[in-house]
């Protein structure tokens, strides 16, 4: 079981896009060869500026209760879990409706893998493939309260999209954690919602 | 918090909890039903296996007049029904009768003089008692009754009961 006392903390003002991440995630003995980590340019033409994308692990999974197959669980650490294989279906509905964009449905195994924080390694006590190997700690498996002080930047569990709120395991790094993060795609069009 | 949700739940630890009453329900189903079971069984007031056929009840036919049977000679006859072909020796010794089905896979039995025969599989019966000495099969024919009446007619009485190993 996950420490209650150990939090993941995605900072992405200090990505460097090095990449370490996406291969490492690779080399995770419950996924070994696929990678759960999105790591995306956020706009190529202005900035350098990347971003990582790992699961957030859901209070209330929206990708496991939106799936027909009841194949995706969560334990009793807060960990939502990769889909249980004899139970996937690969219809994809967890792919599109989670908020953060990352359940990944591979065609060629026709299942659903998620990032599961590492569970074979964090439920020993040892931190996730991606945060052991991150040069500028963008990625963080830490103690809560270690992260307090260390920071500018404040851990942010609760977000927005549209009316819905949702609250995370996994913490992003912002400067004002005290406004919910509104996810709304609407945003993305021209004029906001 | 809507019923599927209690039925397909997120978290692992909830899923296939049984409560307390749940339990207690199946339980109670579960009695029932075997309850009903031997509750019919009771009612029908036989075991289900071994049970008499209604045909077991024992049927006289006349077969064929005795003098016309004469020594070392077969008579064949339907017992109960059509189908139910039998077959009526003099040995010399006395009067034996046998259902033609071979208890290897059913072919007609046939006298050849000495013994009966199963000419699908080489199968031969010995004719007093008709148990099996060659060939496949492994059991007995199935013997009837025969009994020589006042008025010159030969008459089969019903099945005789099987022969247990210590016959053999």
């Amino acid at each position: 079981m996950v420490s209650a006392e150990y939090g993941f903390f995605i900072d992405p003002q200090r990505c460097i896009g090095c990449r370490s991440c996406v291969a490492a995630c690779a080399e995770c003995g419950t996924h070994r060869g696929h990678s759960m980590i999105h790591l995306d340019e956020l706009d190529r033409s202005a900035s350098t500026q990347t971003g990582p994308t790992v699961c957030m692990h859901c209070e209330d999974p929206i990708c496991a209760m939106s799936c027909p197959a009841d194949a995706i669980k969560r334990s009793e650490d807060g960990v939502v879990h990769a889909s249980q294989k004899p139970r996937c279906i690969a219809c994809q509905n967890c792919e599109l409706s989670c908020p953060f964009g990352v359940p990944i449905v591979f065609s060629g195994l026709e299942q659903m893998l998620k990032c599961d924080l590492c569970y074979d390694r964090t439920s020993l006590g040892q931190r996730p493939m991606c945060a052991t190997v991150c040069p500028s700690q963008a990625l963080l498996f830490a103690p809560r309260h270690e992260v307090a002080g260390q920071r500018a930047n404040r851990p942010l569990r609760e977000f927005l999209i549209g009316s819905l709120v949702v609250k995370t395991r996994n913490a992003i790094m912002v400067p004002d954690p005290e406004t919910p993060m509104n996810l709304d795609a609407g945003l993305l069009c021209e004029g906001g919602l | 918090m809507p019923g599927w949700k209690t039925l397909f739940p997120v978290d692992l630890a909830e899923e296939g909890r049984l409560s307390r009453r749940e339990f207690g329900r199946f339980m109670a189903l579960v009695a029932t039903g075997f309850s009903a079971g031997i509750g019919y069984l009771a009612l029908r007031k036989r075991p289900l296996d071994g049970a008499p056929e209604p045909a077991a009840v024992p049927v006289e036919v006349k077969v064929c007049r005795a003098e016309e049977l004469t020594p070392g000679n077969s008579f064949l006859f339907t017992y109960r029904n059509p189908q139910d072909r039998c077959i009526l020796i003099n040995t010399r010794q006395g009067w034996r009768a046998y259902r033609q089905t071979c208890t290897h896979l059913g072919c007609a039995v046939r006298w050849d003089g000495k013994g009966l025969e199963c000419p699908c599989h080489n199968g031969y019966f010995e004719v007093e008692r008709g148990f099996p000495i060659q060939g496949p099969p492994t059991r007995p024919l199935s013997r009837l009754a025969v009994e020589l009446r006042a008025d010159g007619w030969l008459w089969v009485r019903g099945d005789l009961p099987k022969p247990g190993p210590e016959a053999a």
